[in-house]
């Protein structure tokens, strides 16, 4: 189901209307603190769909590799740039004796990886090629003892995974949907600009849910981002919310007028960020990507996030860890800055975005927290929440086999 | 004794405890501050941070030296206390999460380390 939302379009509910499989009832808690719901989770989930590890940029060069901690599913994966040019993904596992191949969460090797235990290589593409002492290892075949592969696919610089034997679709299939959208923006010319990871008190959901509405804006954010967003009344309206399959973007109105404080002013004098990125609706062209709104807000199923903007784009990874328990990764990406006060416009325009997130952290956890006192049996969500719902109920199809 | 700050910029030098490399430590400061020590120093930012930008900006980020660094990293506090007095109005916000919990990975960043905005203080 695809089509643009016309912020004009009258009347209540026009979200509900145009996506009524996706139901207006309550949600039950059970969701959020359940054990026997969240291990279904792992098993429906994350050990089946395509998840979004990390981007190009962070292994840009042959034998640059990252680590990604993977609790949900009980281990960590390495993804190699391989000298052969390929991304490749392997359980971050030595054959000998199960210790972690790569060490850092990031690095760069000169081709291969030798474990810090007992020194056995493996090359770029996991093949194992030093067993140390290898006389007294009668029964080791280095051909039948590399790196366990995992399924690694990547689309447009986003580096996925899938820990499937066998994966039900290709990364192609899970992200048809969207490809055809996000594939527009020009993801040419960023650099990795910033990152940062919060270790959360929280269900995995409910962390994602602050971020797949807006409605929230006026009132949370009310000190921060409600100013560079539109409020009618006090009521913050989506410019667009399209649910693409599992996946769905929300579109962010510009407000009418926007009065950028006197440091944004500064800011934009000497490079680009926040003024530009948020006070209109950018026009790329035919061809160019369609923007909702001012920024619009990609959610790929289950657990990742492309937030696009005019001159910049960040990602959040969302890791369940327990039922209670997740991690959010964010990353920001900007044009490479070379003068200071370019680097000036884009610190800016990062602790203007941080400080709300800061904020939505402090939610995140009073909420989960209250939710284990089983004092309510369901949540709610409204119209303009169609996107959170969305999520739940995909989920929600994955834990009972539809999806 | 030689100023911690380029030349044309000695007015600012009883503010060089605001220089701080790291985005963590510039936001440690902006917590700790005291509201009429976040209104001074962000009153002579809004003065001063334009003329200084516009110095630093005659010289590639990398080839900055030490005295020009810390100039920045004055300025790049400004980013921090800027939200103490445009949005919160209050140093310490209570219902944020601190920067301990919201750590900064910049280092991992091989082209976000470039430049002295590199490192987190974990």
């Amino acid at each position: 189901m695809s089509g643009a939302a016309s912020p004009t379009e009258d009347g209540a509910r026009r979200f509900m209307r145009r996506y009524p499989e996706e139901g207006d009832g309550p949600i039950p808690v059970e969701r959020y603190t359940s054990q026997a719901y969240f291990d279904r989770e792992k098993d429906a989930v994350f050990r089946r769909k395509w998840l979004n590890v990390g981007h190009m940029l962070q292994v840009a060069k042959p034998g640059d590799y990252i680590v990604v901690d993977l609790k949900i599913a009980e281990t960590a994966i390495l993804v190699i740039h391989g000298k052969d040019g390929a991304i490749r993904a392997f359980h971050n596992m030595c054959s000998h004796r199960g210790a972690p191949v790569a060490w850092d969460a990031q690095g760069s090797c000169r081709g291969f990886l030798s474990c810090r235990f007992h020194g056995w290589v493996y090359d770029t593409s996991g093949k194992l090629v030093h067993v140390s002492d290898a006389e007294n290892f009668p029964s080791v075949d280095p051909a039948a003892n590399g790196l366990s592969a995992v399924h690694c696919a990547v689309w447009q610089g986003f580096i996925f995974i899938n820990l499937a034997k066998e994966p039900e679709e290709s990364l192609e299939d899970h992200l048809a949907p969207v490809a055809d959208h996000i594939g527009r923006y020009d993801f040419e010319g960023f650099t990795p600009a910033f990152s940062y990871r919060i270790d959360e008190n929280v269900n995995w959901k409910t962390l994602q849910e602050a971020q797949l509405e807006g409605w929230h804006l006026p009132y949370l954010h009310e000190k921060t981002l409600a100013r560079a967003v539109k409020v009618e009344g006090r009521q913050y309206r989506h410019s667009a919310i399209e649910l693409h399959g599992l996946h769905g973007v929300l579109g962010s109105p510009p407000p009418d007028s926007f009065t950028p404080p006197p440091t944004a002013m500064l800011a934009s004098r000497f490079g680009t960020g926040t003024v530009q990125a948020f006070g209109s609706k950018a026009d790329k062209g035919d061809e160019g990507y369609q923007f909702r709104g001012s920024f619009d807000f990609w959610h790929i199923f289950p657990n990742f996030f492309v937030g696009l903007l005019d001159g910049l784009f960040f990602t959040f990874n969302i890791w369940p860890v327990a039922v209670d328990r997740s991690i959010w990764e964010i990353r920001g990406y900007y044009p490479p800055v070379k003068t200071a006060g370019e680097l000036f416009a884009r610190e800016y325009s990062k602790v203007g975005l941080r400080d709300p997130m800061m904020e939505d952290c402090f939610t995140h956890e009073l909420i989960a927290a209250q939710l284990k006192s089983g004092a309510k049996p369901v949540i709610h969500f409204q119209d303009e929440e169609m996107l959170v719902r969305h999520l739940g109920n995909g989920v929600d199809r994955c834990v009972r086999g539809l999806a | 004794m030689q100023s911690s700050l380029p030349d044309g910029f000695a007015d600012l030098e009883r503010w060089i405890d605001w220089a701080l490399p790291t985005e963590y430590q510039r936001n440690r400061k902006r917590w700790s501050a005291s509201m009429a020590e976040s209104q001074a120093f962000y009153d002579v930012m809004q003065a001063r941070c334009g003329d200084a930008l516009s110095y630093l900006d005659q010289t590639p980020l990398t080839e900055l030296d030490e005295r020009q660094q810390a100039l920045l990293n004055m300025c790049l506090s400004l980013t921090e206390v800027a939200v103490t007095v445009e949005m919160y109005g209050e140093p310490s916000p209570k219902y944020v999460f601190p920067i301990d919990r919201f750590v900064p990975l910049h280092d991992a960043w091989p082209l976000g380390a470039s430049g002295p905005v590199t490192g987190s203080a974990r």
